[in-house]
């Protein structure tokens, strides 16, 4: 029997030939299919190269439902190893859109790894301005507003 | 979704929800860091509150008229951080103990009430002196004195359990439910007590260990034992060697250790002795514990917590602060219990504030 393929394409106009079961990991996705099956899925706000990234991931996650008995293809520990070094490839401008993509499709765990990175990446700072050389901030505070953070340090804000 | 701004790549744009998603992973020192940024993630951190995390922090109590507590996170040496108007006299009220966020206040007429540091909720409990038949007379020195005392709240339900060794003579508890002070049986001479997951774990100075459990409405006893040490109180046992302090330390599988602090004056290092007193698998042996496994010891709150790396905790490891009168009673100390080394970990610079009562405590912030 062969696998159900569905077709999303990106912002760019190229189209993604995926298995359906890989793709309904996104819930925006599964509800999609089933409201217009046997359609073209136009994801505009996602590009290629983003869209690439979410189906490898997951391509990687989807549970495989062969009827047989060990069902997931790799172990929970693999699967987090793999989570990883898939993060820790994207670079940071990615990162952001890779995040974004997460939660516009509604992938729970894509979205969990994802955050999880920024936040490590935050606490790997030392201070505000690497922060902000790290995510490409611009700091926008006023003097007064810079001298009234550093003198608040009052807890609750 | 993506639309391209001036800066596309900023994360400053990045929407608010996810945002927040991000600094609720945050630390409190990462939090803090984080917010100062730029003026959209500073927005954002308004709405989310920091992780918990374990490390402990201190609390100074002002010396003055002054009702603002202030703290210091060893994680960030440059900051302190000031409460709100707690509305408490801190020059005539004392803290006896805390958990979480809450502190054990009592005040110059010996009454007791829990306080939130944060919120500023208040629990006042009920009057102890007409509970347990004393005169409220004297009021400046009555006749019993708490020598020690401990408590635990939910922070939900707002259940509490408040524990007072009196006079040493005895221990007695209060509970919300039923509002009023009682008796434990055979609790006098207390040395150490514990409260965790509704168990009272209590020592005295005889080497006699016991455990009630809280479940029900009554303490019930469910065990007791006499400990085979040589000391167990603090005291000089040589010229070299004193004990400073020995404490019952519940840890996370569920067993309890006596824990024994030890100066040696010659070498001027610290050690400890940590003897399993307790253990649910096998109950009635006692043994010397050489290895915490992955779990750190927080000495000074008879806790141990899964050391994990994110959270700064170094597995097999004591975490204690300095003693009672000494110099060094707020700096914070780690005990290898493999290596035997000990290393100071944060010495507390108290130039800037003001204050000679201090105490550490295990800050939460998701009480929001």
């Amino acid at each position: 029997m062969s696998k159900k393929m569905i077709v999303l394409k990106s912002s760019e106009g190229v189209s993604f030939v995926v298995e359906e079961a890989v793709a309904r990991q996104s819930k925006i996705i599964s509800f999609l299919v089933e409201e217009f099956p046997d359609r073209e899925l136009p994801l505009t706000n996602m590009t290629s190269e983003i869209l690439r990234k979410t189906i490898e991931y997951c391509k990687k996650h989807v549970v495989e439902d062969d009827g047989g008995g060990d069902s997931s293809s790799s172990s929970s520990g693999d699967l987090k190893e793999w989570d990883v070094k898939f993060v820790a490839e994207i670079d940071q401008p990615r990162l952001m859109d890779l995040l974004m993509a997460a939660n516009y499709l509604d992938i729970p765990s894509l979205l969990d790894v994802t955050c999880q990175k920024v936040a490590d990446t935050i606490a790997a700072c030392n201070d505000e301005k690497e922060i902000r050389a790290t995510f490409n901030i611009e700091n926008d505070f006023t003097e007064e507003e810079v001298e009234a953070i550093r003198m608040e340090n009052q807890y609750p804000i | 979704m993506m639309k391209k701004n001036v800066n596309p790549n900023s994360w400053s744009e990045l929407p608010l929800d996810l945002l927040n998603m991000v600094l609720r992973r945050l630390g409190f020192a990462d939090f803090q860091r984080a917010k100062s940024a730029c003026s959209s993630w500073l927005s954002a951190s308004k709405q989310s509150v920091p992780k918990d995390n374990h490390t402990p922090w201190l609390i100074l109590f002002p010396d003055d008229n002054n009702s603002c507590c202030t703290f210091f996170n060893p994680e960030e040496k440059e900051s302190v951080y000031k409460t709100q108007d707690t509305g408490l006299d801190f020059a005539k009220s004392v803290c006896k103990a805390t958990y979480g966020n809450w502190l054990l206040m009592q005040d110059i007429y010996y009454n007791l009430h829990i306080l939130n540091l944060f919120t500023k909720e208040r629990i006042i409990l009920p009057c102890m002196e007409s509970q347990l038949g004393m005169t409220k007379e004297k009021r400046t020195k009555p006749k019993s004195r708490i020598v020690s005392s401990l408590f635990w709240i939910d922070e939900k339900t707002k259940d509490y359990v408040v524990l007072c060794s009196v006079d040493s003579l005895r221990v007695v508890y209060s509970k919300k439910v039923n509002n009023s002070w009682n008796q434990i049986p055979e609790t006098s001479l207390c040395l150490d007590m514990v409260y965790k997951d509704h168990k009272f774990y209590f020592l005295n100075y005889c080497g006699y260990f016991s455990i009630f459990d809280f479940y029900g409405e009554i303490p019930q006893q469910t065990f007791q034992r006499e400990l085979e040490v040589e000391s167990i109180y603090s005291r000089r046992i040589s010229s070299r060697l004193s004990i400073v302090a020995s404490k019952l330390v519940a840890t996370v599988a569920g067993n309890v250790l006596m824990v024994q602090k030890i100066w040696r004056s010659i070498s001027m290092t610290w050690s400890f002795l940590v003897i399993e007193v307790y253990s649910s698998g096998n109950p009635k042996e006692h043994q010397l514990v050489n290895s915490l496994g992955n779990e750190s010891m927080l000495f000074d709150h008879g806790i141990t917590v899964l050391a994990n790396e994110t959270d700064g905790f170094i597995a097999n490891s004591i975490y204690f602060s300095g003693c009672g009168d000494e110099k060094d009673r707020n700096d914070l100390f780690r005990f290898n219990l493999k290596t035997h080394k000990t290393q100071l970990m944060h010495k507390f610079d108290s130039s800037p504030v003001q204050f000679s009562r201090a105490q550490w405590f295990l800050p939460s912030f998701t009480h929001a």
